[in-house]
């Protein structure tokens, strides 16, 4: 068995090839022109594309994943059966049809789609937790089960400096985007009880607050399920290492069976998210 | 139960019922204000006379009843309101002048404490009008006189039951409250402080009264033009430290040539002037000419609140009314969200008027955010008497409002709201810097004229003459290590001239925070910090 992600994906690249995980690349666009991101970037080329998405000017996107690159890679695997996990259908309606599509014309391959229901952090635990179980020799109804559990377990919260990309994607009205900007607020974001929406979960003027807020969300998730063990992935965009790394600890202190790691975020995200943002997606585990 | 003397805590005891029995009844008193002008406001006036003054007496370690009542009469003098507040601080006042430096005070006291609190209150006044706050004040002392017991108890009761009898003679006296059907809320209100003092004094049970009681069918035969309506439109207040003689009677003809409703308390060093005028400047001018101004307020009664709506999408279901004391905090609440903002200057708004506000809402579910603690129980009547769904979070500073609204969604439900708004309430800390405009004492700190001092709730925190000396040491009292953010929210009255002083001065006590400076437009204090 094998598992096919998608360049929304936050781990790092070492991670992803030491779980063997198969990753197919969102298309990336500067103002209409192909943009070489892959996954394997470095951090320092990751900030030089975060400085084009930083100027307002240029037009960054992404496109849906392209049929071929899919075929490409499933063929691949046709000898095995192929876990393909992706993130939001909600979020890219395009790739949730493309998916659909490629998978009718391989009738042969044997394909398993997940729909995370989630994006970026959020995503990115789902997947590297099937990952673990997966080479710790969990598979079939078993695997999927687990990450169905996960799935319903997990949530996703993030802090977003600048609506304004959010806003050009049409993920938020202009008049949410624009407010708070005078006194610098930071607007947070989380998921809704409607599967990948996103919604406003409150405002921060710090990150300590910002932090604060999604730790005391974690509490009451964990205590909702009456469990200790929680799986946590931080992912950042621009310099927030002293804000990810606070949140990092917060959660460790908490007392928690606490996996806790953080993530420098890969491209995919970046044109959709903006600039300036980190995002926290956990598991908590009922067990 | 009978009591020949009390002591301080007896004494705080019973003062903090006559707030809690006030604030009970302010709204009764609001309705039937029809004299000297019927805006609505004379149980909040009163109120936000005697209930800050007597929170200060309680955290106070007065060692005599003198003491107490002489710290009771400076604060009331402080925070004086309205034609009635200014009555009841003079009255206050000429009471403490009976007690000299008692320890306890016995019914004696009490008789002499009435007497020359009714002088006080009744002298103070140019044109004294009967059928109001005086006359009531006036007939209560003149029944503890005419009772000879040593009992306190007995004597309260024979002042509550002749005020009580003279309160419906009110209508008979000044016509204006014949035609509206009331009687006088002033004289009310004292009845109402008195009664508090004796529930207090036996601990009786403190509850409110009947509005219905005070009312009767009103007599529409009393001429119009008697109504009490608008004569002058500014109220205006101004305590002046003397520097010589007062010019007398020429001051007296002056001021009655411009207004009406003039109380005037003239001490040794200083003078308070009440007046309704249409020209406030030139009062102003005039009384400079006396000495040194040390606090004026002017109120135009006529447009006193600005109400800034802004307008919102159709479908809103849940909106915030943010009251707030500048226009700076007008546009930052409003960019955080809250749907309209009622702003006040000087003056604290009234039940009637946020009531007003709120009626005029689209929402039909509102969150007040009060933002001062001296507004929640003007809020908690407004939101008793609306017809909307209206829930009241007790901010007790701008900077407790904003930090809720970053719990405010819209889309959520209302207690959902008021769930997360409240956990957001406590995530900054607020000093508030004002600059001292004469000599003064706060608790055991001495504040000199024109020094800079730092509250944080109630105490001060910091007093030096320099104002950035003053904002680094009242922060250097807090635990920044886990701050992220030092908002300075400015008057009118600050010079910018101090901000790169002052944000070099916060960093060097934590370089990691963030500094920032945003236009309040308040107009009681100088600064407003936010640590958060």
């Amino acid at each position: 068995m094998v598992i096919v992600a998608d360049s929304s994906l936050q781990l790092s690249y070492q991670s992803i090839k030491e779980l063997n995980i198969q990753v197919v690349e969102y298309p990336l666009f500067v103002n209409g022109e192909p943009y070489p991101a892959t996954i394997s970037m470095s951090r320092e080329e990751k900030e030089k594309l975060r400085g084009l998405i930083k100027d307002k000017r240029n037009k960054v996107t992404t496109s849906g994943l392209k049929e071929e690159d899919l075929h490409r890679v499933w063929e691949r695997f046709k000898d095995q059966k192929i876990l393909t996990i992706h993130q939001s259908a909600r979020m890219s309606s395009i790739t949730a049809t493309v998916l659909q599509k490629v998978k009718s014309e391989l009738p042969h391959l044997d394909i398993e789609l997940f729909d995370t229901q989630h994006m970026i952090a959020a995503y990115t635990v789902q997947v590297l937790q099937a990952a673990r179980a997966l080479r710790e020799g969990m598979a079939g109804p078993e695997l999927l089960a687990l990450m169905k559990r996960n799935r319903e377990n997990t949530r996703h919260v993030g802090s977003v400096y600048d609506l304004f990309f959010l806003q050009r994607t049409g993920r938020i009205g202009r008049a949410k985007a624009i407010l708070g900007t005078a006194m610098k607020i930071i607007p947070l974001l989380g998921s809704s009880e409607e599967a990948g929406v996103l919604k406003n979960i409150g405002k921060a003027k710090t990150y300590q607050q910002a932090n604060q807020k999604f730790v005391g969300m974690m509490a009451e998730d964990l205590a909702a399920r009456k469990a200790r063990r929680v799986t946590a992935l931080i992912s950042r965009i621009g310099p927030y290492d002293r804000e990810t790394s606070h949140l990092k600890e917060l959660i460790e202190q908490q007392g928690w069976d606490a996996e806790v790691e953080i993530l420098s975020t890969n491209h995919s995200a970046m044109p959709h998210a903006g600039p300036d943002f980190y995002d926290l997606g956990y598991t908590v585990h009922e067990d | 139960m009978k009591i020949e003397a009390i002591g301080v805590p007896e004494l705080k005891r019973s003062l903090k019922a006559a707030a809690d029995y006030l604030f009970l009844n302010t709204r009764i008193l609001d309705n039937l204000n029809v004299f000297p002008v019927p805006d609505g406001d004379t149980g909040m006036n009163m109120l936000s006379t005697l209930k800050p003054a007597v929170e200060t007496l309680l955290n106070d370690g007065a060692g005599s009843c003198a003491a107490a009542w002489e710290l009771l009469s400076e604060q009331a003098n402080k925070h004086s309101r309205g034609n009635s507040g200014f009555i009841l601080a003079c009255f206050i006042h000429g009471f403490s002048q009976a007690l000299d430096t008692s320890r306890t005070i016995t019914a004696e006291l009490i008789r002499r404490g009435f007497d020359s609190g009714s002088y006080a209150a009744r002298s103070s006044l140019l044109s004294p009008v009967e059928g109001t706050m005086i006359t009531i004040i006036t007939a209560m002392a003149e029944a503890m006189a005419e009772t000879e017991s040593k009992d306190i108890v007995e004597l309260l009761r024979a002042a509550l039951t002749r005020g009580r009898e003279k309160i419906f003679e009110t209508p008979r006296l000044l016509p204006v409250l014949a035609r509206a059907g009331v009687v006088d809320a002033g004289g009310l209100g004292f009845i109402f402080v008195v009664e508090g003092m004796m529930r207090g004094l036996l601990g009786a049970e403190l509850g409110s009264e009947e509005e219905e009681d005070y009312r009767f069918e009103p007599e529409l035969t009393v001429p119009e033009s008697e109504d009490g309506s608008l004569s002058f439109r500014y109220c205006t207040e101004l305590t002046v430290e003397k520097n010589g003689e007062l010019p007398w009677p020429e001051l007296r003809l002056f001021l009655e040539q411009r207004g009406d409703s003039i109380a005037l308390v003239r001490e040794e060093d200083y003078l308070k002037l009440h007046i309704h005028t249409d020209t406030p400047e030139e009062i102003r001018a005039r009384m400079a000419d006396l000495g040194t101004i040390v606090s004026s307020k002017i109120d135009d009664m006529a447009e006193q609140i600005n109400v800034r709506f802004r307008t919102l999408q159709d479908h809103e279901t849940l909106s915030v009314l943010a009251i707030v004391p500048g226009s700076g905090f007008t546009s930052i609440f409003s960019d955080l969200e809250a749907a309209a903002c009622l702003e006040y200057a000087g003056s604290l708004p009234s039940c009637g008027e946020i009531l007003e506000v709120l009626e005029g809402m689209e929402s039909e579910n509102i969150i007040v955010l009060p933002n001062e603690k001296n507004i929640i129980p003007a809020a908690t009547l407004a939101q008793e008497a609306s017809s909307k769904n209206v829930f009241l979070l007790p901010t007790e500073n701008v900077v407790q409002g904003i930090t809720t609204l970053y719990g405010f969604n819209e889309e959520d439900p209302p207690q959902q709201n008021i769930r997360s708004m409240g956990e957001s309430i406590d995530l900054a800390v607020c000093l508030k810097v004002y600059q001292s405009s004469r000599d003064s004492r706060y608790g055991s700190v001495k504040i000199n004229k024109q020094d800079f001092f730092i509250l944080h709730g109630e105490e001060v925190s910091a007093a030096d003459a320099s104002l950035v000396q003053t904002v680094e040491r009242g922060l250097a009292e807090l635990d920044l290590s886990e701050a992220g953010c030092v908002s300075l929210y400015y008057s009118n009255a600050f010079d910018e001239a101090h901000m790169p002083q002052l944000e070099e001065r916060i960093l060097r006590l934590q370089d990691t925070l963030t500094v920032e400076f945003h236009y309040g437009g308040q107009t009681n204090s100088l600064l407003i910090v936010s640590v958060e």
